[in-house]
């Protein structure tokens, strides 16, 4: 039996086991020092029948590939940093499915998306209670998020990603200062009733110098 | 020109050399947040008064995304101040035509 934990990922600083080839959080690669040996996946044998399962679960963990966050599978942008995601999963499917199978027995490491919706987003430090991980800002809530991504859709291409990021900064900068799901939903909203105007603005052409 | 443009207009001019992003210039200005990307997209795309660039950060690293940052150029500043004292004239010029009704005795 291997120790459960070993180290900490080399990005976020959060905990990890002995034998996890990617952060559970951010996706970082791990380095394989923690391990006493080159990491078998195939020695581990809940891996092994999540590897030789056929069946795969749509919403199986990925991660962006900019930023390193969790996003899930229909996603087109990262809600972390914007970035526009592409409809490719991860190069090597088996990290996936070794990250499923640790998952549901995981007590290091809850998922953000398996806390309750309506529950209150609690920093980093507070949710794992180990030896003093970096501070991590409260995260917006997922619906806001989503509204705020709808609302880009309606912008012409070549600004959705600016403009989903600018929206995603603006809903942490909201969740940082303690607004709640109610706060950040009126401002995606917001953001979503005013796409019209700002399309109409992108799309018109320039009056340099001239008096609004 | 309307009244939140012209809010946005006056919270960029309090401090023209610096940069704000989007919620401090809906503080700045008394506007709600997520009310104003209409009128910054309409300043920075269609008159070309404001700049923009993003926050020099690495989102991975802050594990947040970066901040849109917005300042007015100096010809803009020009034009907004221009643009408001215009505003604030023709607001006083509409001002002195309205008369109290009852008139004069």
């Amino acid at each position: 039996m291997r120790a459960t934990s070993a180290g900490h990922c080399p990005r976020c600083g959060i905990q990890v086991r002995a034998d996890d080839l990617i952060c559970l959080r951010c996706g970082a690669n791990l380095p394989h020092t923690f391990a006493s040996g080159p990491p078998d996946p195939w020695a581990d044998s809940a891996a092994a029948e999540i590897l030789l399962r056929p069946e795969r679960d749509p919403m199986s963990a990925l991660s962006c590939p900019n930023c390193g966050g969790e996003v899930e599978r229909h996603d087109d942008f990262c809600e972390h940093c914007g970035n526009e995601l592409t409809r490719d999963p991860l190069p090597d499917p088996s990290e996936t499915e070794i990250l499923r199978a640790r998952e549901p027995d995981d007590e290091v490491l809850p998922a953000p998306e398996q806390e309750d919706e309506n529950s209150v987003v609690r920093p980093t430090s507070e949710r794992g209670g180990h030896d003093s991980p970096p501070h991590r800002p409260c995260r917006p809530r997922r619906p806001a998020s989503k509204v705020a991504r709808a609302a880009v859709w309606f912008l012409p291409a070549e600004y959705q990603v600016r403009y989903a990021e600018e929206y995603l900064s603006e809903l942490w900068d909201l969740a940082e200062s303690g607004a709640g799901i109610c706060g950040q939903l009126r401002y995606s909203l917001c953001q979503l009733v005013r796409t019209v105007p700002v399309r109409l603005t992108l799309l018109s052409p320039r009056r340099r110098g001239v008096l609004p | 020109m309307t009244i939140p443009t012209q809010l946005v207009l006056r919270a960029l001019l309090a401090e023209p050399t610096q940069e704000m992003y989007g919620l401090q210039i809906c503080a700045q200005s008394g506007l709600p947040s997520g009310t104003i990307h209409p009128i910054l997209a309409r300043l920075e795309h269609d008159f070309g008064w404001l700049t923009s660039r993003w926050e020099d950060i690495d989102p991975g690293t802050e594990g947040r995304p970066r901040r849109r940052y917005y300042r007015l150029t100096d010809d803009g500043a020009e034009l907004a101040r221009i643009a408001l004292a215009h505003a604030t004239t023709s607001v006083n010029t509409l001002g002195l035509r309205i008369r109290p009704a009852g008139g004069m005795a």
